[in-house]
């Protein structure tokens, strides 16, 4: 694997990560949005309505047909957060041509571009029918988290724990918020925003990089950007007085949810000695939470603890019957309190690194997984590579480990339970 | 071990395939570039074997449902008291296992110690250690599991729709029981079980990665018997009629809005390469007629009687087949009227759609290879279903747009068809 960056024009940067292994080429393009109450929903709603077509393939059949014809050739357009930044992403992934009679990469990089500066409009609007119809499915996917009741009970732990944070606001924005907007005001919004946002570019895998930077700085030079600082900004805060909220649905598994503070995040010293210490608690079979909570008491199948790099908050979720969720908040805490006491042995810490160490190396064998990893350093400006942060883990000494967990802080307790549950 | 060594150069990949003396078979698929390593071993025992007769034995034997899955989470305890995850934590690799319809599998992948965790999965799977003690407490944990997908909307409308389309067929049983049948479960019937399915012979390990080939036919040796210890297990399957169970299923559950699967039973039942295209043509049928491109799926997401939610699905196996098409809507029934109707005016699948969909398909089967698990997986769902890596490959050649449209033409039968849907409270 071999990285290089280049700029095409003012904000945007062209990153070209060669790795010859994969049979595809994937590329992808995040425009980076500041995440605010005010432009969640258009953000969440453009990621439905781009995706509607180009001024050239104008409806999802066509689409979908060139793609298949493209040998299945696959393309999306989502919206995903990035601490405080909320971010649209146009992505395409196609065979490598090394495998192919025809050249096929042209008209992929093509048709992506299309989909981001072409996309399908009537005058200065959008498609009224186009956006009537995703403002609809914006809706069903905002109200759809309550088929998945552990999602449920995560994003009801976000709302209460982040309540008036910049944490608390959806990626997909708010239900009421979507009647506000027309097709009209919604293009108005994108033509905006293209041309003020930084823009990253990605491809991993294997192509004529001199030919794709030259077309794509070529597609790009009638375009005058002016582009608008937007990165994360850390805003960490302290726990204040501990929330318990209980609520109620026709559910037969309580939800329990657990969210903790440790004002540590990545620019802090000691963030590698606290994923360190959560790696030790909860971050998988190897962990406290999953040989007690699980396997000695039986009180779940599932059980983890995950510790958010960005807001530095550690929110940790399980599955129990209702009559035992009070066990299993105690010994859940029982644990966190092991942790703290340095009460755990020379295997479990070994494990707690190897099962980290292992995460980051296998970064380098997913597409997916590489773009986000060097997007997120992109947004917030801290950098590590593979190989320092597997030295950084290796060198953290028990010590710190324990040292870094004494910042956790009790912040939220959630559990949904059953409608006749007492 | 000896390996024949299958280049296969459409896809650019070297497979050394063998089968060990114990009766296992073999798969590895060296990828030098990559950093992970992963390994799959799998038993052909799922959620369907319920009545087999044991090895040495001559009577058939019934199990409580769930045993299968059971028994996957009872691997895991080792008689020192510990679980196979610990010695998997101590080398950094993470492990798995689950149970389907028909096979139960273990796995692990990793960045270092591969021949370790690799001697580590060998040895926890073949030495069970099953105690009344360790059963009991799965129980709990198990239950929870259960619970887990009692309330996943997307899990219920599944099964409650091969209820409907299975009368004695076990696909219609839940994969991990339920609360009550896995009360009946004793460490007697894990070992029964065990005893007759996680025989060598009825076994295959796939590995995917940068490994060292020696390396690996060396823990084999180690971990496995010299001889064959015995023959392929024989389950016992109930016959199931050719007509569906019932016409419809409606749940209430806490959804958003109408979740619904209508599902048609397949009743041309095939082995091995027969299997694979049936399975082939079931795919290219379904991405023509609802896949994006299709106009059936354009004018009903344009009409907002559907949303992206939208999706179709097939299961071939050799005692059970059938394909189904679900999502959300507002109103399922509506769906289904639409879905006869369209089918009832398309006459058949032509030479251009069937070659637009194996572009496709050709597209995804190739991309699997940028990643050690999906190889793995599909090597040996191949070796499992037809004894040959590259069963799926030369199955893909060899169906024809009159091959698809036999099956298209029997497929879609009112009489074959049921509708599942889970409304909200």
């Amino acid at each position: 694997m071999e990285i290089r960056d280049i700029k095409i024009a003012k904000g945007v940067t062209l990153h070209y990560i060669k790795d010859t292994k994969y049979k595809t080429v994937s590329m992808s393009v995040f425009l980076r949005r500041p995440l605010e109450k005010e432009t969640a929903t258009l953000n969440a709603l453009l990621a439905g309505v781009l995706k509607q077509g180009t001024n050239k393939l104008n409806n999802m059949k066509d689409i979908s047909r060139y793609m298949s014809d493209l040998y299945g050739a696959g393309y999306d357009i989502s919206v995903f957060k990035t601490g405080s930044t909320h971010n649209l992403s146009f992505d395409i992934s196609f065979l490598s041509e090394k495998y192919l009679t025809e050249s096929i990469e042209k008209r992929c990089v093509d048709f992506l571009f299309d989909l981001i500066f072409d996309s399908k409009c009537i005058g200065q609007s959008f498609d009224e029918s186009d956006v009537e119809t995703d403002k609809n499915n914006l809706r069903d996917d905002i109200d759809s988290i309550i088929n998945s009741k552990r999602e449920y009970a995560e994003k009801r732990l976000n709302e209460i724990m982040f309540e008036g944070e910049t944490a608390s606001i959806p990626s997909l924005g708010y239900k009421e918020e979507i009647d506000k907007i027309s097709a009209g005001s919604l293009y108005e919004y994108y033509r905006k925003i293209i041309f003020e946002s930084p823009i990253d570019i990605y491809i991993v895998g294997e192509v004529d990089f001199q030919k794709v930077s030259e077309d794509i700085k070529e597609r790009l030079s009638s375009y005058e950007f002016n582009i608008c600082d937007v990165s994360h900004r850390f805003e960490i805060r302290g726990a204040g007085d501990v929330k318990n909220v209980e609520e109620k649905m026709d559910v037969t598994q309580g939800k329990l949810c657990i969210g903790m503070r440790t004002n540590i995040s990545k620019k802090d010293d000691d963030y590698f000695a606290f994923v360190v210490a959560n790696s030790i608690l909860g971050a998988g079979a190897h962990s406290k939470l999953f040989n007690n909570v699980r396997e000695k008491l039986s009180l779940c199948y599932y059980v983890y603890s995950r510790f958010s790099s960005l807001d530095g908050a550690v929110k940790i979720d399980a599955g129990i019957e209702f009559d035992k969720v009070e066990e299993a908040k105690k010994e859940i805490f029982n644990q966190i309190e092991c942790v703290k006491s340095g009460d755990f042995s020379d295997d479990e810490f070994k494990a707690a690194k190897e099962f980290l160490i292992d995460r980051y190396k296998k970064y380098t064998d997913s597409p997916g997984a590489i773009m986000q990893y060097l997007y997120t350093e992109e947004v917030t400006g801290i950098k590590y590579t593979i190989e320092e942060m597997v030295e950084r883990v290796g060198k953290v000494t028990r010590e710190e480990a324990v040292k870094a967990i004494s910042k956790l802080q009790l912040d939220t307790v959630y559990f949904l339970k059953g409608k006749d549950i007492e | 071990m000896d390996f024949r060594i299958i280049n296969d150069e459409k896809i650019n990949e070297k497979i050394y395939f063998g089968e060990h003396r114990s009766g296992l078979g073999v798969i590895i698929v060296p990828k030098k570039d990559f950093s992970k390593k992963y390994a799959i071993i799998g038993a052909r025992i799922g959620s369907v074997d319920n009545k087999f007769i044991p090895i040495g034995e001559k009577e058939p034997y019934s199990i409580p449902d769930g045993v299968a899955h059971f028994l996957e989470h009872k691997l895991f305890e080792q008689p020192d008291g510990s679980n196979a995850f610990d010695k998997f934590s101590m080398y950094g690799a993470s492990a798995n296992a689950y149970t389907s319809f028909t096979n139960t599998c273990y796995l692990f992948s990793c960045t270092d110690n591969f021949n370790e965790s690799l001697d580590h999965l060998l040895s926890y799977v073949y030495e069970p250690y099953f105690t009344d003690e360790n059963v009991s407490k799965e129980q709990g944990i198990i239950g929870q599991e259960i619970k887990m997908y009692d309330d996943d909307a997307d899990w219920c409308v599944m099964f409650n729709l091969l209820k409907c389309l299975y009368n004695k067929c076990p696909v219609r049983i839940d994969i991990a029981g339920t609360v009550e049948s896995i009360s009946h479960i004793t460490k007697d019937v894990l070992y029964k079980c065990y005893n007759t399915f996680y025989n060598p012979s009825n076994m295959v390990l796939c590995i995917a990665g940068d490994v060292d080939i020696d390396r690996v036919s060396e823990i084999i040796d180690k971990n496995l018997p010299e001889v064959k210890t015995g023959e392929a297990a024989v389950s016992l399957y109930p016959d199931e009629p050719q007509n569906i169970c019932k016409k419809e299923n409606i749940q209430n559950m806490s959804v958003s809005v109408p979740l619904f699967n209508i599902g048609f039973k397949d009743n041309e039942l095939a082995k091995g390469d027969e299997l694979v295209k049936n399975d082939i043509a079931a795919d290219i049928i379904l991405r023509t007629l609802f896949s994006k491109s299709s106009d059936l799926y354009y004018d009903m997401y344009r009409e907002g009687l559907i949303n992206d939610e939208f999706s179709y699905d097939s299961m071939y196996e050799e005692g059970f087949a059938c394909v189904m098409v679900g999502g959300e809507s507002r109103n399922p029934r509506e769906v289904d009227r639409r879905i006869m109707e369209y089918i009832s005016n398309k006459i058949e699948i032509t030479r251009e759609e069937v070659e637009r969909c194996k572009k496709a398909m050709w597209g995804s089967y190739m991309r699997s290879f940028n990643n050690v698990e999906a190889i793995a997986r599909i090597f040996m769902q191949n070796v499992f279903r037809s004894n040959d890596p590259l069963s799926f490959e030369r199955a893909f050649e060899e169906v024809s747009v009159d091959f698809v449209n036999k099956k298209y033409k029997s497929l879609f039968k009112e009489e074959n068809k049921a509708l599942s849907i889970v409304n909200p409270m």
